[in-house]
């Protein structure tokens, strides 16, 4: 039996999209799928939050949308990172990295 | 380049948002196709596959929603929502809304006229360059307050102020203006050169004025014109300067045209009318000992209005040394005061009075309606209950309401607008000369930015109580409760307690309205000393040029008299000056000729013929009237009213000799007539004694007192023609009614009154209309308890009585209330009203007797409705 899926901590769905897109453009199911598959089922994205993740991260300029042929042909709407997007990746690994060094921090102390 | 496309982002989900909701309604449904076939590959069947992709989506509108969230201009889009519902909502209702938006309508329109008036008159700064360094000089000589100064103290002024500058003086006159054989009687005021220049005015024609050269030895040889003037007699001819004309019979020059829309502000007590057609140059003469000249000036750059009136004090002592003879019997004062401060005093206290009185009505009104929509978000409990349910926050229902509020409120201005023009043009009808800067008053940019202001501020006002109370849980039924409950008691409590506000805030108004009335009704009857009805006046200049004797004058006088005499419809004629209760009244020191150490009396002194008392109906309570002999030989005889007669000779005053007292010299005058008490100046002064000479002593202008049944509109053609056949070079005018010039006098209290009147009528209303709209409800909502009381054998009138009850207890909670505030505010107003108390017995009775009529009449329709109550179909109702 897999363990249950995770609860996605607060503000960690805008790193894990942002990190998906930097290897390459992906539509809004495949970004879901790949980060089901790289964290082997710990975080199952709901549509519930990965589309208006997604739309407020256009929003902010951070991504960018546009309509492509899927693999299958079907129509979807692809992201892409942009350059502020990159530098917003960045700034928040370099945060969870903090929050992980701090938790860990604490954890570990006797 | 982030902004740019933040921008653009908001441009398209605002207003393209059919584009950007497709393309959101595409995307989720690819997702969807593609989670099904994924689902199928995994070996499910199609329907299968189709609502297990639905269920991981979780409901395509709940994701839909949930993304809109995160769009920019949420906000925005949702407050279009908002207002959409609202207008929806209340459009669904036109009762309700019809009823809010009249009733803020005439509040938020009456505190918009108010406020016009107010911005022109107090607020804005007058027309003229840095209008906060004009100043008007108060001259109180001889213990006589604003006697004006003579030239000799103007020029002094000029010469020795270190604060002041550009002192110089304006004397309102007249101007017979004749031009290619037309005459016209134009307003004219006679100007020192440096007034003008002070009011920062230049000709747009031509030059100023200089006394040096335009006047000497009291003939004017050159004036100015008003651009007015210039369109309207020479075409708008651009040769005119240097053009000759006739004018009070003298060959003049026009030197210059002043600009377009020049109008004079000045207090009115220097009787300037705003609009001045001819400027005659006025040259400083130390010669000429009068006082009565008004005198504004400029201070200096720099030096604050105190400092101005310490070295004025300092001045003052140095001119009493220097003009022993202007300064006898006490020492004179000069006062600066600001232009500005100096025309608006008298207005001040009853516009005050009358923003007051607005700013309740605006503050019913916003009881009222917080008070209809309480009632109506009773009913609208379930509505709101079923949009909890579905997820709506407090925070959000909240603001759904207030922005019902809002939009109720915006409407409201809008028609308040309206309702504000009218009201400033009834008041520019009603008040005609009583408030000062009258022209100015109209509706601009800042009046409408105001209504915007005020709608959000009384939106806060009745909207927030109603909100809060309607979202917050405590009103909040069970969805399940179907059934019409008896309300609980905490929204009644709310409810009454709005009417008991509404009741005591239409009291004060109501209080100060009834002051009102009974001092305008004690002005009505308070004895004149002279009876106005039927008598109509007309004012005649006379050219003393022409008619330089006495007896040239009193010819020229009876023909006159003679002609008009002869005018159908004409019972008696007769001549004096001024008239009585017209503005220009002269004061007089009188005391007995036997006594000169004792402090004079301040009287008025009127001239008149023989016949004026018996047309004007001023009984003689002893001695005759003037004869005609007295007239041509210029007798020294006076008749003196009852007031002056008692204070100078209680013995007996008929053969006394009364001393008047004038610059440098004394006249003694034989007593030989008493009149009635006289009052001239003003309906409400009663106080200033009153005396008369005889017409010809001092005659640039005699008054016409006509008896006739015709009124002065038959009869003026008739007087112009008999005035211009006795060749007197001058025309009539002002031909008016006597009772004119009375109502004059009161006219300021009239106006107060009827404004206040009206203020006070629809507070009352309102307070009415708040009682009868509460008690409706809770009779409306009581049907069930009332149906189970009189099925349970209570009689109607008990129903009824319960019904009355609630109204007079909530009545007479109101008025006490009110009338605790009454006590509180009539004492500020004390100085406007006339023969009657702050807190008047009678006044207050009425105003309660009335309060309570109204408020009876409002709860007896709701108890009416009491009595149809079937108990079998109040209790079957649900």
């Amino acid at each position: 039996m897999p363990e249950p899926a995770l609860e996605l901590l607060k503000g960690t769905l805008d790193l894990l999209i942002l990190r998906t897109l930097e290897l390459r453009p992906m539509h809004g199911s495949a970004i879901a799928e790949r980060i089901s598959q790289v964290t082997h089922g710990a975080f199952q994205v709901k549509a519930g939050s990965l589309f208006p993740a997604l739309h407020r991260l256009e929003q902010e300029g951070w991504i960018e949308g546009e309509w492509r042929e899927s693999k299958e042909g079907r129509r979807v709407r692809s992201y892409t990172l942009t350059r502020d997007g990159r530098r917003q990746l960045a700034v928040e690994k370099k945060t969870w990295a903090r929050i992980v060094q701090a938790t860990n921090a604490l954890l570990e102390s006797a | 380049m982030r902004v740019v496309s933040k921008v653009r982002r908001l441009y398209s989900n605002l207003f393209r948002r059919h584009q950007v909701e497709d393309a959101l309604d595409a995307q989720l449904r690819a997702h969807v196709d593609e989670l099904t076939d994924r689902n199928i590959v995994k070996g499910m069947c199609g329907e299968d596959a189709r609502r297990q992709a639905l269920v991981e989506t979780g409901g395509i509108e709940q994701v839909k929603e949930e993304v809109r969230e995160a769009w920019l201009g949420q906000g925005i889009e949702s407050t279009f929502q908002d207002v959409r519902y609202a207008c929806r909502s209340l459009v669904r209702s036109p009762g309700f809304t019809a009823v809010v938006v009249a009733t803020l309508a005439l509040g938020i329109g009456g505190n918009l006229a108010m406020f016009s008036l107010m911005r022109a008159v107090l607020w804005r700064p007058l027309p003229y360059p840095e209008p906060n360094r004009i100043v008007m000089i108060q001259v109180d000589a001889r213990n006589t307050p604003n006697t004006g100064a003579t030239m000799g103290e103007v020029h002094d002024l000029r010469e020795r102020s270190r604060s002041l500058e550009q002192v110089s003086m304006i004397y309102p006159a007249d101007a017979n203006l004749e031009y290619s054989g037309e005459m016209e009687r134009v307003a004219a005021a006679e100007v020192s050169d440096d007034f003008l220049p002070l009011l920062g005015v230049r000709p747009a024609l031509g030059r100023t004025l200089d006394s040096r050269i335009d006047e000497s030895k009291q003939q004017v040889f050159a004036i100015l014109i008003s651009d007015e003037l210039w369109r309207r007699r020479f075409s708008a001819d651009p040769g005119i300067i240097g053009r000759a004309v006739r004018i009070n019979n003298l060959d003049m020059q026009i030197a210059g045209v002043l600009p377009p829309g020049f109008r004079l502000f000045l207090p009115p007590s220097v009787n300037a009318l705003e609009q001045i057609d001819v400027w005659f140059p006025y040259r400083i003469d130390v010669a000429l000992p009068y006082r009565g000249i008004p005198v504004a000036a400029r201070l200096r750059r720099g030096v604050t209005l105190d400092q101005a009136n310490a070295e004025l004090q300092t001045l003052v002592a140095q001119f009493a040394q220097a003009y022993p003879v202007a300064y006898v019997g006490g020492k004179g004062r000069f006062t600066a005061r600001l232009l500005h401060d100096e025309m608006t005093r008298e207005a001040r206290p009853a516009l005050f009075l009358l923003s007051g009185a607005v700013g309740f009505v605006l503050l019913i009104a916003c009881v009222n309606v917080a008070n209809l929509m309480l009632a109506r978000g009773s009913a609208r409990q379930r509505e709101l209950e079923i949009r909890r349910a579905l997820g709506a926050g407090r925070t959000r229902i909240i603001r759904q309401l207030l922005t019902e509020s809002l939009v109720l409120a915006v409407a409201s201005a809008a028609i308040g607008l309206f309702c504000a023009r009218f009201g400033l043009e009834a008041i520019g009808r009603l008040s005609a000369s009583h408030i000062p800067l009258q022209s100015r008053i109209g509706m601009d940019a800042p009046v409408t930015l105001s209504a915007l202001v005020l709608s959000v501020v009384t939106s806060m006002l009745f909207g927030l109580l109603p909100a809060w109370r309607l979202a917050s849980g405590k009103t909040g039924h069970r969805l399940n409760a179907g059934r019409t409950e008896t309300a609980g008691s905490g929204p009644r409590r709310l409810q009454r307690t709005l009417v008991v506000a509404e009741v005591a805030l239409s009291i004060v108004p109501l209080a100060c309205g009834g002051l009102m009335l009974r001092s305008f009704l004690n002005l009505m009857h308070s004895p004149l000393g002279f009876n106005p009805a039927n008598v109509v006046t007309a004012r005649v200049p006379v050219d003393l040029k022409r008619y330089p004797q006495t007896e040239q004058r009193w010819a020229l006088l009876r023909d006159v008299l003679d002609r008009v005499r002869a005018l159908p419809g004409v019972q008696s004629v007769s001549a004096a000056n001024p008239l009585p209760l017209a503005a220009d009244q002269q004061t007089r020191r009188v005391g007995r000729a036997d006594q000169p150490e004792a402090p004079p009396i301040l009287a008025t002194q009127q001239t008149a013929i023989p016949g004026y008392l018996g047309v004007i109906g001023t009984p003689l309570s002893q001695g005759r009237d003037f004869t005609a002999d007295e007239i041509a030989a210029e007798r020294n005889v006076t008749i003196i009213d009852r007031g002056l007669a008692r204070r100078l000779w209680p013995e007996g005053a008929i053969g006394k000799r009364l001393a008047v007292y004038r610059t440098g010299w004394r006249q003694d005058l034989e007593v030989v007539g008493v009149t009635v008490p006289v009052r001239v100046t003003r309906v409400r002064d009663e106080s200033i004694p009153h005396f008369m000479i005889p017409l010809l002593f001092y005659p640039n202008e005699m008054s016409l007192v006509i008896k006739t049944y015709q009124t002065a509109e038959r009869m003026a053609p008739g007087i112009k023609l008999a005035v211009d056949a006795a060749h007197g070079g001058r025309a009539a005018f002002d031909i008016r009614p006597m009772s004119g010039y009375v109502s004059d006098s009161i006219g300021d209290t009239r106006f107060i009154l009827f404004v206040l009147a009206a203020f006070a009528g629809v507070s009352v209303l309102l307070a009415a209309v708040g009682l009868y709209g509460t008690l409706a409800y809770l009779t409306a909502q009581r049907t069930r308890e009332f149906g189970i009381r009189l099925a349970l054998g209570s009689s109607v009138k008990a129903i009824v009585a319960i019904v009355l009850r609630e109204s007079l207890l909530l009545a007479a909670a109101g008025t006490t209330v009110g009338l605790i505030g009454v006590t509180a505010v009539t004492g500020v107003i004390r100085e406007l009203l006339y023969g009657v108390r702050p807190l008047d017995g009678a006044t207050l009775v009425g105003v309660v007797a009335l309060v309570g009529t109204v408020m009876l009449g409002g709860a007896s329709v709701p108890a009416w409705r009491a009595t149809r109550i079937d108990p079998q179909t109040s209790l079957r109702s649900e």
